[in-house]
């Protein structure tokens, strides 16, 4: 296997999984005095839910829905993860709010692994506050091969100024802050799948795909991520970018 | 005049109607021993050697034939509705008299369809009909209201529904045409106990619904949604800019934002929607007939209604006169123990599992003071229990009643009854959905 194919087995496309589409939502801990805890991990061992899991930062905790082909299920996902992180945050003496970005003051711990531990210790202050300040939602779009997730990719790309003003509740404060915290955040057009490939080479994610930072990615999970999106309470507005990136993409 | 100024007048009238209702809200005040009760059915009349037109002219016989007092047409040009007038359950044969009256004008309607070789469908939705440019009953309003919606539909809105892997298309409001719901209507003892009934309706409405779903198929495609109805009727008629989707508004269908305040809360909800029709006398009506929430309060002469709207009809009468009874007797169980609201957002998650999922749903429930998540067949039986207290407490025995009805009931709703006896096919053939439908009752 030579680097590009070793680099391109990486990621799990699935004609299976066309059309399909999954949602991460960030959300911040707050303690009943309004200020940030860093309760993560005593938050997720009380809601006991694999739909929740922790972020960089430990004031941080995000949802996912399954991977759905239809709306309806995605907004079902998003309800009822919503209530039992509510439930689970009383019960921590915490609650789950809805912030695009946090206060300046937000506390920089962060969650417990190795893996967050080893990207603090490459990273400023100022990025490493830049990356707790910033919450966002994700939607990721199944797609069934390399050179599908290459057309998505472009198409979202292309869209992606719309995007970000679609997601924007902090008035370009997030994404000012996302920027300075992924300075690799723009995403180029990829002529081909070598294209891809030197881009991951050149910008250091060949190895570990999960580095790359674009506002619009390609992911491991044989996804196109659109990362652009801020937070939003409702879950009609999520929907409506769901619905948005179908039409763009043209029905994947 | 234009249509900016017809809805200015329109929404002026309606104020200075509901402005009225409120100052004059002691006409409303009566004691729940003297508040009626009245229900309402949507049936199809159907048949595969019929015409569009000699359908909708069997159709318009069979409303002959029971009369206007108890029938009338419906959107759609194969559906008409049966009602029953306001009836007191709370006096010695109440309910009898109300089951009697219902039993009776449907008897006739069906019989009267059989007479022109035409079969009777208790379904949610009609299987056979097309969705697109569906056959509509000849009527200005059924001409102009699902136009409106048609083409103020949001941009971008996905009108695709589907669970299992396939996918209909209801880009066409009237779509509703297709769909037949079973409404209780109860009376309320004032404005204000109407507010408060419906808040609690929207609260009971999904364990209900969950165990009631029947509207699963269209265009003889399975959606393997338990009750499609009022999920349909949301996409297709989302006429919301995107800025009110931004700001977390809903639409007039379903769900409203939150439990209402109060009527005033209530009456400006209904106002803040376009009416689409011109009526200036008929304003309050207009805006309230086209505010569709699983549950809506009505002003009809000097008394205050709530109207349950989210059940689709049932393959049985006997089953929706206990549908009825769990709802009364819940709501009145609600009341006269002050029951504490769930809070919304679990209305919300329960309403959308139960609608998608039937039987199969868990659902958030508050037992013995602790808020839980249980399987939904195990929570029904606990509002079975609260329903049958609630109807004793004035005085009616209906736990035997209802015990044998949720016990058949919450292992499968009908439509989860009709996907297994289709074998769960995603396209049955026309004659199979014909046969699954009569071997369940829902086509008589």
């Amino acid at each position: 296997m030579n680097t590009k194919e070793k680099f391109l087995s990486q990621f799990a496309f699935s004609n299976a999984m066309r059309g399909y589409v999954g949602i991460e939502r960030e959300r911040f801990l707050k303690n009943a005095a309004g200020l940030y805890v860093p309760r993560a991990k005593k938050f997720l061992s009380e809601v006991k839910d694999s739909h929740w899991t922790h972020e960089l930062s430990a004031c941080q905790v995000e949802d996912r829905t399954d991977p759905r082909n239809n709306t309806l299920e995605l907004k079902y996902d998003l309800v009822r993860n919503t209530n039992n992180g509510i439930y689970a945050a009383q019960n921590i003496g915490a609650e789950i709010i809805t912030e695009e970005v946090a206060s300046f003051h937000v506390p920089l711990d962060v969650f417990p692994l190795e893996r967050y531990k080893n990207i603090v210790q490459t990273i400023t202050k100022d990025r490493l506050r830049s990356a707790c300040r910033v919450a966002g939602i994700h939607i990721h779009m199944g797609v069934g091969s390399i050179d599908e997730a290459i057309r998505v990719h472009n198409v979202c790309n292309a869209y992606r100024n719309k995007l970000i003003h679609m997601g924007d509740h902090s008035s370009g404060e997030r994404i000012a802050l996302y920027k300075e915290m992924a300075p690799q955040w723009s995403s180029p057009h990829y002529e081909n799948v070598e294209h891809f490939f030197e881009t991951a080479t050149i910008e250091g994610f060949s190895e570990s795909p999960k580095q790359c930072y674009h506002l619009v990615r390609i992911s491991v999970h044989g996804t196109v991520e659109c990362r652009m999106f801020g937070v939003t309470p409702h879950e009609d507005e999520i929907i409506y970018w769901v619905e948005f990136l179908k039409k763009i993409i043209g029905g994947v | 005049m234009n249509a900016r100024a017809n809805e200015k007048e329109m929404r002026n009238s309606f104020r200075k109607t509901v402005t009225q209702i409120i100052k004059e809200k002691e006409r409303f005040v009566k004691k729940r021993e003297d508040t009626m009760v009245g229900l309402e059915s949507e049936i199809g009349v159907f048949g595969f050697d019929k015409s569009e037109s000699e359908i909708m002219s069997v159709r318009d016989a069979v409303v002959g034939r029971v009369g206007n007092k108890d029938a009338d047409v419906e959107l759609g040009a194969f559906q008409l509705e049966l009602r029953t007038p306001p009836i007191s359950i709370f006096s010695g044969n109440g309910i009898s008299t109300l089951e009697e009256k219902y039993v009776d004008i449907t008897k006739i309607a069906t019989q009267e369809a059989k007479k022109h070789s035409l079969s009777v469908l208790r379904c949610g939705t009609n299987p056979f009909v097309r969705i697109h440019n569906t056959p509509r009953t000849k009527k200005e309003k059924y001409t102009q209201v699902p136009n409106f919606q048609n083409i103020h539909r949001r941009k971008f809105t996905d009108v695709h529904i589907g669970i299992n892997g396939t996918s209909v298309d209801i880009g066409d409001a009237s779509i509703v045409s297709l769909f037949q719901s079973f409404q209780v209507n109860m009376g309320a003892c004032s404005l204000h106990d109407a507010i408060t009934l419906m808040n609690y309706a929207f609260m009971i409405g999904p364990y209900l619904i969950g165990i009631g779903g029947n509207s699963r198929y269209l265009e003889s495609t399975d959606t393997g949604i338990n009750d499609l109805r009022i999920l349909a009727w949301e996409i297709s008629h989302d006429t919301r800019v995107v800025c009110d989707v931004v700001q977390g508004k809903k639409t007039r269908i379903g769900l409203p934002e939150r439990y209402f305040l109060g009527v005033e809360d209530y009456f400006n909800r209904v106002s803040r929607y376009p009416f689409i029709l011109y009526n200036p006398e008929s304003a309050t009506q207009i805006g309230i007939g086209l505010h569709w929430l699983d549950t809506r309060m009505k002003i009809i002469g000097n008394a205050a209604v709530v109207e349950f709207r989210i059940l689709p009809t049932q393959p049985h009468i006997a089953d929706e006169i206990s549908f009825a009874l769990a709802f009364i007797g819940r709501l009145l169980h609600a009341t006269q123990t002050h029951e504490e609201l769930l809070p919304f957002e679990l209305v919300k998650e329960n309403r959308l599992c139960a609608l998608l999922y039937g039987t199969r749903s868990l659902v958030w429930i508050k037992d013995g003071g602790l808020l839980k998540r249980m399987p939904l067949s195990e929570a029904v039986e606990i509002e079975i229990v609260r329903a049958t207290n609630g109807l004793l407490g004035i005085g009616i025995d209906e736990g035997k009643r209802l015990k044998e009805f949720i016990s058949r009931y919450k292992k499968n709703s009908p439509s989860e009854i009709l996907a297994s006896v289709l074998n769960r096919k995603k396209h049955p053939e026309r004659e199979e959905m014909w046969n699954a439908l009569v071997s369940t009752q829902m086509m008589q």
